[in-house]
């Protein structure tokens, strides 16, 4: 465990933007146990719910969250406290710092600090990290760790505190240290940068770790003793009723967890920085705000813009047109927009430009909920035009009003596997970094309709899985879903598919504009 | 004074992993010309095997990118005995307003103010173009946060970022803001290692925080200035303005440059660069393709860069004279707007070029801030392009037509041997290293008797060093001999030329 639990002690926090951090663990003989945290951040003009998602929505392994609070601290810093269930120990990924394992050995439980994988993956010398494979270069391994103990020091002021409250009587430990009834596991920024600092200086230190972030060998600087931080417990009561308390915390959980998605979902067109409104989660979307984005002119077809190559056709059909892209901001996320249509272009030489072979298009923007980019086709402006007087369009959203499971009926998901429904194939699988990449086909599925994969595994459980592109074309509508697993899959796989589509009509007014596109007050 | 573009420095200092080492000594006479010597230090520890930058790179990039630039001389190249590459040459340049090199960390900006020289420094913006400073959080707390964390990142990142400046200017200076004179010259200096310690120090000042009002409005403007004062020490940058009636030229530019010129050619040769040729004619033809305007940040091209500012962008399409072996890209010079206000979005205005038609056409893309009033009054730019010089037959040295034969000359190897189906024909993949693609002219297969079999020769690519090349058989010729040898015709000296365009009077929507 040692070779990589301090660099994930740092790393995390550093790039989730927390500033302190205790864990508490309390662990049950059975490996059910409950995580307390507290996360403290600066705020950096974002919710205590989006600051909520850092902190709990990157853990995985708990069955639940309650107790969820904020506040406000006198310095102008957030806090954040929860508490997480789970059942087992080992399959529990903090997301944020060090997780406990445990281990049985008869009437003992031995509990070790491990690293996260999960979270740490890419770093130098992890899993699916530049550097594992190939030559050691010193110089490059030198100047990598530089780069890392640059990041580090900016976390000089951070604290990072774990506990553990273990079932029974402690008999062995290793740098962990006892404080009512607990053993604490903490950490001096200062001791580790100064251990970096003597790796770096140390060429012989450098090349045994291969310049990997291998802080195991640096424990005795940072923590007193070699060896990873570990604990043997003779087994005794367990710590708290889990069965009881889980139950409770999991009608809490419920609430939060919509509370973290419409945080999730709230960002406006205003971009990753800013909170926009809050998006809504029902009923009939509504259309916020609209402006132009752009005004192109286009006199050839050759070289368009990119964003004009799927709607303009190009060579020797081409016809010079203006198109108008419009940013639009709805009241709720939506599945798909279609049926753009112009009912009016007046120019503002009374002018109306509007054309009756134009195209237009809709997509949704993936980095900006609620958000729409809208290209309409004009005609090409005679010389002297002088901008927009009015325009007026209409288009078509589409929401849902729930989501529906489908097992899709594999036997095997390796490559060319079929499933039994919708013509369900595996196309490829790929290694990608630590994990893989999955190429799923699916027929007669319209893209509205496709809300995510779950993976069931042969032991019955079920896990979401990571869509990480969506491409449905053509009349039969082929779909290729791009999946990310963090293994090799096996079981089935459920298609989640949004239901109860419902399509909204809006209507879209814009003021005058200059002839270069921008508003006109 | 200008506000540095820190951020530009970040691209360029993560780009170069922080270390690079710039001494600049300038010599100017009162008409505008004069020469720069040029010293360059880069530390490459931090590269990647493949991607290491070798002293011949070193020098094929200042060589080759930076501008307005007549002639080199006393150019020495050479890596170190620590491992870092090292630069040094002389540039002669006719009008030092027109100088940008490549690799300055300290970028002095000149101008002709009414018989005055004006100098103004600024640190090199061009690797990031436009990018501005972050977007700052509005409460205290988080700023101060960001603050240090950014000090202890750019600190340690670009610590090794160093820029000496010397200027001997050919008049009496005037004014004088920023600068430190040492023996008759004018000394800046910059070194990234003060980032820390500023951003340190306001991170604890709640007072002084509060008086930037770095999350209000012109905040980014404060931010950069600042960024300015980490990077120049107090005072912020630096600006001269020389007094030229009374000027005497400081050395004979003609004379120099002269000899300078004698020895660029075998410079050029001796790196294997295209060697730098007078202008060609002026672009024809010119064909406005579109004319985009754009003001939000979802509706602009796929760039990553985050700092989006409103611009408009324009792509056309032009005639070359004559076909040509390659493009290097462009650059836009002046951009005016009807009310004669300059356009440009800064002075690294590059042109995307794209050759079409059998390489006699170009297609231009560039942007430029909004225009005002009744369009564009003037775009003035050029492209830059390679020509063909003197050829001649090299035999590569392979003597087995197999996948894995190795040859001598360039370190050529068969990559594959394909047969394709549809047209009967048999394609060798090639890769070479230290040529160009378009340094290859043609090729040909002679089998061990020494007969030639027809061959079509593909251009291919070059990337990271190495050229793909295919040579395609003539259809149903069948296989390829098991021996034979391959010859490439290699141009030994290619041509840099550039050809320039002036647009003038563009209306609102790109009609002329």
């Amino acid at each position: 465990m040692n070779r990589t639990l301090i660099a994930l002690l740092l790393l995390v926090p550093l790039l989730t933007g927390c500033l302190d951090l205790e864990d508490q663990w309390v662990l049950n003989p059975d490996g059910s146990g409950k995580l307390i945290r507290q996360a403290t951040f600066a705020p950096m003009d974002k919710s205590p719910e989006t600051w909520a998602k850092e902190a709990l929505g990157k853990a995985t392994g708990f069955e639940a969250w309650s107790n969820f609070e904020s506040e406000k601290l006198a310095d102008g810093r957030l806090r954040i406290t929860a508490t997480g269930y789970f059942k087992d120990v080992n399959a529990v990924n903090g997301g944020l710092g060090p997780v406990p394992r445990m281990a049985e050995a008869g009437e003992q439980r031995i509990v070790t600090f491990e690293e996260d994988e999960k979270t740490f993956r890419g770093m130098p010398g992890k899993r699916g990290g530049e550097g594992e494979e190939g030559e050691f270069d010193e110089a490059v391994a030198k100047a990598m760790l530089k780069m890392v103990r640059g990041m580090l020091a900016m976390l000089e002021d951070a604290k990072i505190e774990s506990s553990l409250q273990l079932p029974g009587r402690v008999s062995k430990k290793n740098n962990l240290r006892e404080k009512e009834g607990k053993l604490l596991l903490r950490v001096e920024f200062k001791k580790v940068l100064a251990a970096l600092d003597q790796r770096l200086k140390d060429p012989a230190a450098l090349r045994a770790s291969k310049g990997r972030l291998d802080f195991g060998s640096m424990s005795e600087a940072i923590f007193g003793a070699a060896g990873s931080p570990s604990a043997t417990v003779e087994v005794g009561a367990p710590s708290f009723d889990y069965a009881a308390e889980v139950e409770v915390a999991k009608a809490d959980w419920a609430q939060l967890e919509k509370r973290i998605q419409a945080a999730k979902e709230s960002r406006g067109l205003t971009g990753s920085v800013d909170e926009g409104p809050k998006l809504e989660t029902s009923g009939a979307p509504r259309l916020r705000q609209a402006e132009v984005g752009a005004l192109h002119y286009l006199h050839s077809g050759r070289g368009l813009p990119m964003r004009d190559t799927s709607v303009v056709i190009q060579g020797s059909g081409f016809v010079p047109q203006a198109r108008l892209h419009v940013i639009a901001s709805l009241s709720r996320q939506v599945l798909e927009v279609k049926n753009l249509s112009v009912s009016e272009a007046l120019s503002a030489e009374g002018k109306d430009l509007r054309w009756a072979e134009a195209k237009h298009e809709g997509e949704l923007l993936s980095d900006q909920p609620g958000a729409l980019r809208l290209n309409f086709g004009l005609a090409m402006p005679a010389k002297g035009y002088g901008g927009l007087a009015s325009f007026k369009a209409s288009l078509e959203v589409v929401t849902a009003s729930k989501t529906v499971e489908e097992a899709l009926g594999f036997t095997s998901l390796a490559k060319d596997a079929a499933g039994a429904k919708h013509s369900a194939k595996v196309k490829s699988i790929s290694e990608m970094g630590s994990g893989q990449h999955m190429q799923l086909e699916l027929v007669g599925i319209p893209a509205a309709e496709i809300a995510g994969l779950k993976l069931r595994k042969k032991d019955g459980t079920e896990v979401e899985l990571r869509l990480i592109g969506k491409n449905v074309w053509g009349d039969e509508q082929r779909a290729s879903l791009f999946v990310s697993l963090q293994e090799a899959a096996e079981g089935d796989l459920i298609l989640v598919r949004n239901a109860g589509l419902e399509t909204t009509k809006l209507e879209l007014a814009l003021g005058p504009c200059d002839a270069y596109g921008r508003t006109q007050k | 004074m200008r506000s540095a573009p820190w951020l530009a420095l970040a691209g360029l200092c993560l780009a170069l992993c922080g270390c690079l080492d710039v001494e600049d000594e300038w010599t100017i006479n009162p008409d505008g010309s004069g020469k720069v010597t040029h010293r360059v230090i880069q530390d490459v520890k931090a590269f990647p095997g493949s991607m290491k930058p070798t002293a011949k790179k070193l020098a094929s990039e200042v060589l080759e990118k930076s501008l307005g630039v007549e002639a080199w001389a006393d150019v020495e190249t050479k890596t170190l005995e620590d491992g870092k590459v090292y630069f040094k040459g002389t540039a002669y340049f006719k009008d030092v307003t027109s100088v940008d090199l490549e690799h300055a960390v300290i970028d002095p900006r000149f101008k002709r103010e009414e018989g005055r020289l004006v100098v103004e420094l600024e640190a090199d913006r061009g690797k990031a173009g436009n990018a501005g400073g972050p977007k700052m959080p509005k409460d205290l707390a988080s700023q101060k946060v960001m603050l240090k964390m950014l000090g202890a990142q750019l600190g340690s990142m670009m610590g090794g970022l160093k820029g000496v400046t010397k200027l001997h200017l050919p008049g009496k200076v005037g004014a004088l803001e920023g600068f430190a004179q040492e023996e008759g010259a004018l000394v800046a200096r910059v070194s990234a290692k003060r980032f820390k310690a500023l951003f340190n120090e306001l991170s604890q000042d709640t007072e002084a925080l509060e008086k930037a009002d770095l999350a209000g409005p012109g905040g980014k403007e404060r931010f950069e200035a600042l960024m300015t004062q980490a990077l120049f020490g107090a005072g912020g940058g630096g600006a001269a303005s020389i007094d030229l009636s009374a000027a005497k030229a400081r050395f004979d530019y003609g004379a120099e440059l002269a000899e300078a010129k004698e020895k660029t050619k075998a410079l050029f040769e001796q790196l294997g660069l295209p060697i730098p040729g007078p202008d060609g004619p002026p672009l024809k033809g010119i064909r406005i393709g579109s004319l985009c305007y754009v003001h939000h940040q979802s509706a602009g091209d796929f760039s990553m860069m985050s700092d989006f500012q409103p611009h408009a962008q324009l792509n056309l399409s032009a005639d070359l004279a004559s076909e040509v072996l390659e493009v290097r890209g462009g650059r836009l010079l002046r951009a005016l707007d009807q009310a004669g206000e300059p356009l440009l979005l800064d002075k690294h205005s590059q042109i995307d070029v794209q050759l079409r038609d059998e390489n006699k056409v170009v297609q231009l893309s560039f942007k430029t801030g909004l225009p005002q009033g009744q369009g564009f009054k003037e775009l003035h730019g050029y492209v830059e392009y390679l020509l063909p010089g003197e050829s001649r037959e090299v035999d590569l040295g392979i003597e087995a037509l197999a996948a894995g034969s190795e040859g001598k000359e360039y370190a050529a190897t068969i990559k594959k041997i394909r047969k394709q189906e549809w047209n009967d024909t048999r394609v060798i993949e090639l890769e070479l290293k230290g040529i160009e693609a378009s340094a290859i002219k043609g090729g040909t297969i002679l089998d061990a008797q020494d007969q030639e079999r027809e061959m079509e020769v593909d251009p291919g690519y070059s990337f990271g060093g190495k050229t793909t090349l295919r040579l395609t058989t003539k259809a149903k010729s069948g296989d390829l001999p098991k021996q034979g040898r391959i010859l490439l015709e290699i141009y030994s000296t290619r041509t840099r030329h550039k050809s320039y365009f002036t647009l003038v009077d563009l209306g609102r929507s790109g009609g002329r």
